[in-house]
């Protein structure tokens, strides 16, 4: 569709940049302060939109991957049900198609894992579950580090993949 | 970065933890926050609204002054901040004040009371501003404090920096010279004899139990409960290992919970700290907390060696050696390391829970920070990563 979304917002930024901005009482240190982070996060976006679907494809297809390589549940009732329900929320989600709520649907599932076999599981089966969910959970926060490395927040920024280069290299 | 590896005693029965130990009054700001909630979005109010507001309540304390020049304050992630003068029959010390009040939410939820009894508590101990007044939303609609202004910048005026001073660069000469005095301010914070301090909305953890730390685990897991947004495997990883590991804290003391670069003034022509700010999340705890808190990178930078410079002003080690030498105490690596991961903990829930519903809400005065300080949870899932390593990797 014409125009897309970058080029719309690219102009919203631009106007709010050189007209809108430059209007505002400048000793209002908050209005100034906001404006700033406004003009940043719409860039981000900007940056963002076109990868958009296919990092939240990546991401859920990881999560997916860790559900389905879980072991197969042992302890105590609370540990098999949310093991039961790890594999409900997967084949749920796959069937939803929606990348970014199945990501969450099954994350919350983890979740409720975690804490079930903290509760009642059996130690093996926590070791390993617990070592399965932390590889995960490396992998989606090298992403989520990739994803907002330009906000300035991260600890090693040099070590973080560009995003786009991450996400093509994940499909090639 | 390496991964961590740190022996951790033997794992606590979890049926045997108390997970709805929160101080009394956390547990019900937090609820109270979410009655708030209802009244939908948040307009941030202006300075002639303030200005009234102060007309009134100066009027309702007796005090025979009036308020001027009201203008809103920059900076600073979670209260809205005022500054103003003061004409008429007031103290010197409050002919200029800095009104700190609550937005309807935020990142933190926090009490100005507790806040005001602090700064009372340690007045004669570090450079803090002076107490006018604390009111817990009946003058102006919402809790506030006023406080005496104290000059100073909390940032090198030669840096760039993100919110709250984040990312801020100190230059060489300041840093040596503000170092000292930010370790004696801590250890000085954490030789206040807290139970003659008029601490009376703070509890006290039992000495010689695992409270103090248990405590935090529940206030921050219970805000995730009642804030929770999206998931985060990872976070419930460390919820899971934080309970699992549970340190003894042998001598509670009271902590300032937030200390770092950004929320203490200084002034950069005599090189002195002028003030201690920002007590909000002030509580009475183990010593290691504090420690561990200053030690997250997010506050510092890395030296060209690769080592953590806390505050851009000194590297860990030279930091725990002065703060003992100080103190007499001695840094256990076991609690310090459990401390850092609830640091971690702690950090993310505020930017990945309450922050975000907060900006999703409109509650607060500055949603857009609100939306881009999400961001910092991918930061700092990078060093919960590599605290957590030596145990589940």
């Amino acid at each position: 569709m014409t125009p897309n979304p970058v080029i719309r917002l690219t102009g919203v930024v631009q106007t709010l940049e050189h007209v809108v901005f430059p209007a505002v009482d400048q000793s209002n240190s908050l209005a100034v302060e906001q404006c700033g982070l406004v003009l940043a996060q719409l860039k981000m976006l900007i940056g963002h939109l076109p990868w958009i679907g296919a990092y939240h494809q990546l991401c859920f297809d990881d999560v997916a991957a860790t559900a389905e390589a879980l072991p197969a549940g042992a302890g105590g009732p609370a540990t098999m049900g949310a093991a039961a329900a790890v594999a409900e929320a997967l084949a749920a989600a796959r069937a939803q198609g929606d990348p970014l709520a199945g990501f969450h649907q099954i994350g919350t599932a983890i979740d409720d894992l975690l804490r079930a076999v903290a509760q009642d599981g059996g130690a093996e089966y926590r070791r390993s579950a617990e070592r399965t969910i932390f590889a995960f959970s490396q992998r989606q926060s090298l992403r989520s580090r990739s994803w907002f490395r330009e906000a300035g927040f991260d600890p090693a920024p040099s070590s973080v993949p560009d995003y786009a280069e991450m996400i093509a290299g994940a499909s090639a | 970065m390496a991964s961590m590896t740190v022996a951790h005693p033997a794992r606590q029965d979890a049926a045997a933890i108390d997970r709805t130990a929160i101080e009394p009054r956390l547990l019900w700001l937090l609820q109270d926050k979410h009655e708030r909630r209802k009244a939908g979005i948040y307009i941030p109010k202006t300075a002639d609204e303030i200005a009234a507001g102060l007309t009134g309540l100066f009027a309702q304390l007796g005090i025979a002054a009036s308020a001027h020049n009201v203008k809103r304050m920059g900076g600073g992630a979670s209260k809205e901040q005022f500054v103003f003068d003061v004409t008429g029959d007031i103290p010197p010390q409050f002919r200029r004040c800095v009104l700190r009040m609550d937005p309807r939410e935020g990142i933190i939820e926090t009490c100005r009371r507790r806040e005001g009894q602090i700064l009372r508590a340690v007045y004669d101990t570090v450079p803090v501003p002076p107490v006018l007044c604390v009111d817990d939303g009946g003058a102006m609609g919402q809790p506030f404090m006023i406080t005496g202004f104290v000059g100073g910048v909390a940032k090198p005026s030669v840096s760039a920096s993100g919110p709250s001073g984040l990312g801020a660069v100190m230059p060489a000469p300041l840093a040596k010279a503000l170092t000292p005095q930010f370790i004696q301010h801590l250890a000085s914070v954490h030789a206040v004899d807290h139970a003659s301090a008029g601490l009376d909305d703070y509890e006290v953890p039992r000495p010689g139990t695992t409270d103090a730390a248990l405590w935090q685990v529940n206030y921050w897991t219970k805000v995730r409960e009642m804030d929770g947004t999206d998931s985060l495997p990872l976070l419930t990883l460390a919820e899971t290992w934080l309970y699992d590991n549970l340190p003894i804290c042998d001598d509670p003391v009271l902590l300032h919970g937030d200390h770092r670069l950004g929320n203490f003034l200084f002034d950069e022509e005599s090189m002195q700290i002028t003030a201690v700010l920002d007590w909000e999340l002030a509580h009475i705890g183990d010593f290691h907390e504090d420690i561990a808190y200053s030690f997250e990178p997010l506050f510092g930078q890395r030296g060209g060696d690769g080592r953590l410079i806390v505050g851009s002003m000194v590297p860990t080690d030279e930091f725990v050696a002065q703060y003992a030498a100080l103190t007499g105490r001695v840094i256990d690596p076991v609690k310090l390391h459990w401390y850092q991961v609830l640091t971690s903990y702690k950090l993310i829930m505020m930017n990945h829970t309450s922050s975000i519903i907060a900006a999703r809400d409109g509650t607060n005065h500055q949603n857009a920070l609100l939306a881009w300080l999400a961001a910092v949870t991918a930061g700092l899932s990078a060093t919960m990563v590599e605290l957590l390593a030596g145990d589940f990797a």
